[in-house]
């Protein structure tokens, strides 16, 4: 039996399974019964296969996940995130696209308190998108930079996926959120720099308006009583992990209850509060969870067939330098994102990526972060763009997800020279690490 | 027996928002009683991890009934009605089977594990039967919620993702 058969059949089938409908958990596990049938020995390999469910989901490494989750939900639904907003929009003034680029940098702090995409661009699209509308901001500038700063929160710290990737591909956790933050900030400032060129190019995308004039002491306080008190949070799970005092798990604790101890003294405590967020992270997790427990023996029956190793050396026969390796890699993670969720990709693509760069020698942390990066282009390419469909959601009847995607392609382009950045200059991404 | 199902779905995904709530505290009593240089609690690791096992498994009805598994479906979408209904109902009978064979599979183990009376050891021993009851449940009950999809008019499909994420 050669490779090729075994990673046709498996990747054909996980594919078909998938784009028919079948929920991506459900399609790792018909993969797998399937392949264990034709490769593993049967009902011997299935019964292995739910033995190992343990071993693949009770890993101490991912208990982080549903913490950032809790954490960012804590923060949302405590109404804390408005408070934010509220200063921040008093420093900007009345700049023109003073609306967008209050949406990116409330989504920098948001993606610094926050560990899902999916959360940040719904709580901002439903709070911002209709008011950016109403002051007659055209689409390209109401609906990109929701997008664009919806997806900071997988690159700056804490990332839920940063936590998942580390984990499945035995890269330091730690390492791989601190990785994040500086190009998180350049994201951020390319994102900034996005909206001047267009607002100039096109001063009627963004209408200017007056607003109230604030006074510098109004600023100072609101920055002090909604902003300043988010850095504590900041510093207990990215500070303590990059001063070496915590890991992951123990910063993502720490942030719960920070969020938590806010909550009090903000008299935001409610019980329905706590409730809502643990069941926030409870969907999210049960969900990838079982996603993770379906795919570990999908990895595994791809490695027993000889299915990794035999794609891997094929691919290093052909002696490409390795940045095209990685820009082939970059492209293949480009085109799984218009059809694919993140995890899916992630579990597709790991077991085949992870020993490619390995035996090309990339720094695992530098590697980890452009497949974290492109992870997260994935969200806002057509045609199933998960934050795509979320903004539809959000957008006024009769908006059609070709001018959603037209508003999200100059951040995807912003993202992908953050990616030529980081493979230019490795250090954007190892320098903090390499001080932990 | 759909209302039973759900009943007994809804309380196994409460089941786990407190096990998350539990996790949360424990890992954060571990945090704090090893920075303050006491003794640390040694079955607080295991502990976290069998957490998120049970986390895995226990919501699983839940999240099918309330259509919480993320699904793509780029050769579904583009199909006209009526191929589009017939991958449709072909989902939910390979799903009904999925779940019907893994749990059937889990549930052997579960028994055997009690008969045998094994162990998993980590800072803790843990029984196999507790390892494996969690899955065999999980799939049992989701194989049942499956067969409402089948059977019943709500459509896995019909969902609104702002909605879904609580908005």
């Amino acid at each position: 039996m050669t490779w090729q058969v075994p990673l046709a059949v498996m990747v054909g089938l996980i594919l078909l399974s998938m784009g028919i409908g079948l929920p991506v958990a459900f399609a790792f596990f018909l993969t797998n019964i399937l392949c264990i049938y034709l490769y593993f020995g049967g009902a011997v390999g299935v019964e292995q296969m739910v033995s190992n469910f343990s071993s693949a989901v009770a890993v101490y490494g991912l208990t982080p996940m549903p913490l950032f989750l809790i954490m960012g939900s804590l923060f949302f639904r405590s109404g804390l995130a408005d408070g934010v907003f509220k200063a921040l929009d008093l420093c900007i003034g009345s700049l023109r696209a003073r609306l967008s680029y209050l949406v990116v940098l409330a989504g920098a702090v948001f993606a610094a308190l926050s560990g899902s995409s999916l959360a940040n661009t719904a709580m901002m699209g439903t709070s911002m998108v209709p008011e950016m509308l109403r002051r007659g901001y055209k689409p390209h500038m109401a609906f990109g930079p929701v997008l664009g700063a919806g997806g900071l929160a997988v690159i700056i710290p804490p990332s839920a996926l940063a936590v998942l990737l580390g984990s499945l591909a035995q890269i330091d956790v730690g390492a791989l959120l601190i990785a994040g933050a500086i190009p998180g900030l350049l994201l951020t400032a390319l994102y900034l720099t996005l909206i001047t060129v267009q607002v100039r190019l096109d001063p009627n995308g963004a209408p200017q308006y007056d607003t109230p004039r604030a006074t510098a002491r109004a600023i100072a306080t609101a920055l002090l009583a909604n902003v300043v008190p988010m850095g504590v949070i900041i510093f207990l799970v990215v500070g303590t992990i990059l001063l070496g005092i915590a890991s992951p798990t123990e910063s993502a604790a720490l942030g719960c209850i920070g969020v938590v101890g806010l909550l009090l003294v903000y008299r935001r405590f409610h019980w329905s509060t706590i409730w809502k967020s643990l069941e926030d992270a409870m969907k999210v997790s049960g969900m990838t969870f079982l996603i993770i427990s379906a795919s570990s023996t999908f990895a595994q029956v791809l490695a027993f067939t000889g299915a990794s190793a035999g794609f891997i050396n094929w691919s290093l026969s052909f002696q490409f330098s390795p940045i095209t390796v990685l820009l082939i890699m970059i492209a293949v993670l480009f085109v799984l994102g218009m059809f694919m969720d993140q995890v899916s990709m992630m579990l597709i693509t790991l077991p085949i990526f992870m020993p490619l760069s390995d035996a090309l020698g990339f720094d695992k942390v530098w590697f980890g972060l452009i497949l974290l990066i492109m992870y997260e282009v994935g969200f806002t390419t057509p045609p199933f763009g998960m934050l795509l469909f979320i903004m539809l959601g959000i957008a006024p009847k009769g908006t059609t997800l070709r001018t959603i995607a037209m508003a999200a392609l100059p951040y995807i382009l912003c993202t992908l020279l953050l990616v030529g950045l980081i493979v230019a200059f490795p250090g954007l991404a190892l320098w903090l690490p390499r001080m932990l | 027996m759909f209302a039973v199902t759900g009943w007994l779905g809804a309380w196994l995904a409460r089941l786990t928002v407190v096990a998350l709530g539990l996790l949360v505290l424990l890992v954060s009593a571990d945090v704090m009683v090893r920075t303050l240089g006491w003794r640390p609690i040694s079955w607080a690791t295991s502990a976290a991890e069998y957490a998120l096992l049970y986390a895995a498994f226990l919501p699983m009805p839940a999240l099918v009934r309330g259509k919480g598994h993320v699904f793509v479906e780029f050769i579904r979408a583009p199909m006209p009605a009526r191929m589009r209904r017939a991958c449709e109902v072909l989902v939910y009978l390979t799903c009904v089977a999925i779940c019907a064979y893994l749990a059937w599979v889990a549930a052997s183990l579960c028994i055997d594990a009690v008969r045998s009376g094994r162990y998993e050891t980590r800072t803790f021993d843990m029984p196999m039967w507790a390892v494996y009851l969690p899955i065999a449940l999980g799939f049992a009950l989701s194989s049942i919620e499956w067969l409402r999809f089948l059977i019943g008019r709500d459509s896995l499909y019909d969902v609104d993702p702002l909605k879904a994420e609580g908005y």
